[in-house]
């Protein structure tokens, strides 16, 4: 193959590697659960403290059904305990967060996790029925929801850990 | 039940919803906020014993209260704040008139959450209040704006919040000392407000505008005064009114509210001129 053939294939294969490879695996949605909010014009105090924690945008409070919106920053770690903080710093009680997203299925030790495009881990995975009926798609991409898990007592890693509710691969993505 | 009027500003001491009844909530305003409203009480009806009788000078007493009600939170649980009233006060009778203006007496308070119970679009909470009312107001003259004493205020708040619908309660008690060569009765407080969101029917995403409507009976009983040893027999006595009122939160920041008050029941003490009736219009403003 001469020179230019040679550029021209590396060209087209760098290409179909782009192509084929997913960009932008991250956290997508966070839905956190507010319980007491009960009064629309006390929400102020709750969208204020939320704005001021980082790796967030603007939140989407749904009074009707007790839940705040909001759509991380690309590129930035949301601080879900900051999130927590601020619910209850404005006054009302946090409970469940959910998250939704894209990542891929890596083994570590002896658990599981969730790692980003560039391998940044993103959770440790809770051991429960999803997480089993998606094992056969680590190293794929998933598309999945879950349940950030409360830190256990004396637990203080930067990771969280994550329950599955749903989750599935994502079509034409191959192990690494 | 002159003097009820200086203590007109414990009533407008309510913040956030509901018009006339503190609320254990403290919220809706951060904190950071302002309330301010204009109060007009107007007596016209001399009574005596509770019963009307013909009063020979005609006499009419309006009064004016305009308070600037500054809360700030130090926790979510625990706030300061001060109440800051201006008071204008006129007696028209066929005898002449008199008037005066100037601030009226001020209060400082310290409210405390006990209790709070939340659910999805729900919350019950208990809190506790205590206040000083200063001797900020001139207590001279036939219309005195202020008291001339430090008197003491404590209160039980509580309200339960589902939906649409606000229930509240409220029970106060305050403690008057000796100002000015005389000392007020003392003086319970009870209030009760339901509350209801008018429009929108489903509110779903905040910000949206909302109509509250509300309904309360504000009651008070007084004791007499005394000065020099002896009391007052025309002092003191009892009050519940009927206080309907409606609300519109414009935005996040915003809104405006007035009610009517009307007495289902007044009895003072002695010879007094009873109430005819109060109204109020106002504004909570978030300023930062």
């Amino acid at each position: 193959m001469n020179q230019p053939m040679r550029a021209l294939t590396g060209a087209i294969l760098a290409a179909a590697l782009l192509w084929a490879t997913p960009a932008g695996a991250q956290i997508k949605r966070v839905v956190v659960r507010v319980d007491g909010l009960s009064c629309p014009f006390c929400a102020y105090s709750l969208e204020k403290g939320i704005k001021r924690v980082k790796g967030t945008g603007g939140p989407v409070i749904n009074v009707e059904k007790g839940v705040v919106t909001l759509t991380p920053i690309t590129g930035q770690r949301v601080r879900f305990d900051d999130l927590r903080a601020a619910v209850s710093k404005a006054g009302f009680t946090p409970r469940e967060v959910r998250v939704e997203g894209v990542g891929r299925i890596e083994s570590v030790g002896d658990r599981y996790a969730l790692v980003s495009e560039d391998d940044r881990r993103l959770f440790f995975l809770a051991p429960n029925e999803v997480l089993s009926g998606v094992l056969s798609a680590a190293g794929r991409i998933i598309e999945f929801n879950g349940t950030l898990v409360d830190r256990k007592a004396g637990e203080d890693s930067a990771v969280r850990t994550l329950a599955l509710v749903a989750a599935a691969a994502r079509e034409g993505t191959d192990a690494k | 039940m002159l003097a009820g009027l200086l203590l007109v500003p414990v009533a407008g001491r309510a913040q956030g919803p509901p018009i006339h009844t503190d609320t254990p909530i403290m919220l809706g305003l951060d904190g950071r906020g302002v309330r301010t409203f204009l109060k007009v009480v107007r007596m016209n009806e001399l009574l005596r014993d509770g019963t009307r009788i013909s009063d020979p000078l005609d006499r009419t007493m309006t009064a004016l209260v305009y308070p600037i009600v500054v809360p700030v939170n130090l926790t979510p649980t625990t706030q300061i704040g001060v109440i800051a009233p201006f008071v204008t006060r006129r007696l028209e009778s066929n005898a002449g008139d008199v008037s005066s203006s100037g601030p009226g007496d001020a209060t400082v308070f310290l409210k405390q959450l006990l209790v709070q119970v939340d659910r999805r679009a729900e919350t019950f909470r208990l809190a506790v209040k205590g206040g000083v009312k200063l001797p900020t107001g001139d207590e001279t003259g036939p219309l005195a704006l202020g008291s001339g004493s430090v008197d003491y205020r404590f209160n039980a708040l509580a309200g339960w919040i589902k939906s649409r619908w606000g229930f509240y309660g409220e029970a106060g008690y305050a403690l008057n000392t000796n100002g000015a060569g005389v000392e007020r009765g003392d003086r319970f407080a009870y209030n009760a407000a339901v509350g209801y969101r008018l429009l929108p029917a489903h509110y779903t995403h905040y910000p949206q505008p909302q109509l509250n409507i509300y309904l309360e009976l504000n009651g008070s009983v007084a004791g007499r005064s005394t000065a020099g040893g002896a009391e007052n027999p025309d002092t003191g006595g009892s009050l519940l009114l009927l206080s309907p009122g409606v609300q519109y939160v414009g935005g996040r920041r915003w809104l405006l509210e007035a009610s009517v008050q009307v007495p289902v029941l007044d009895e003072p003490n002695g010879t007094q001129l009873g109430t005819g009736w109060a109204a109020i219009l106002g504004t909570r403003v978030l300023v930062f």
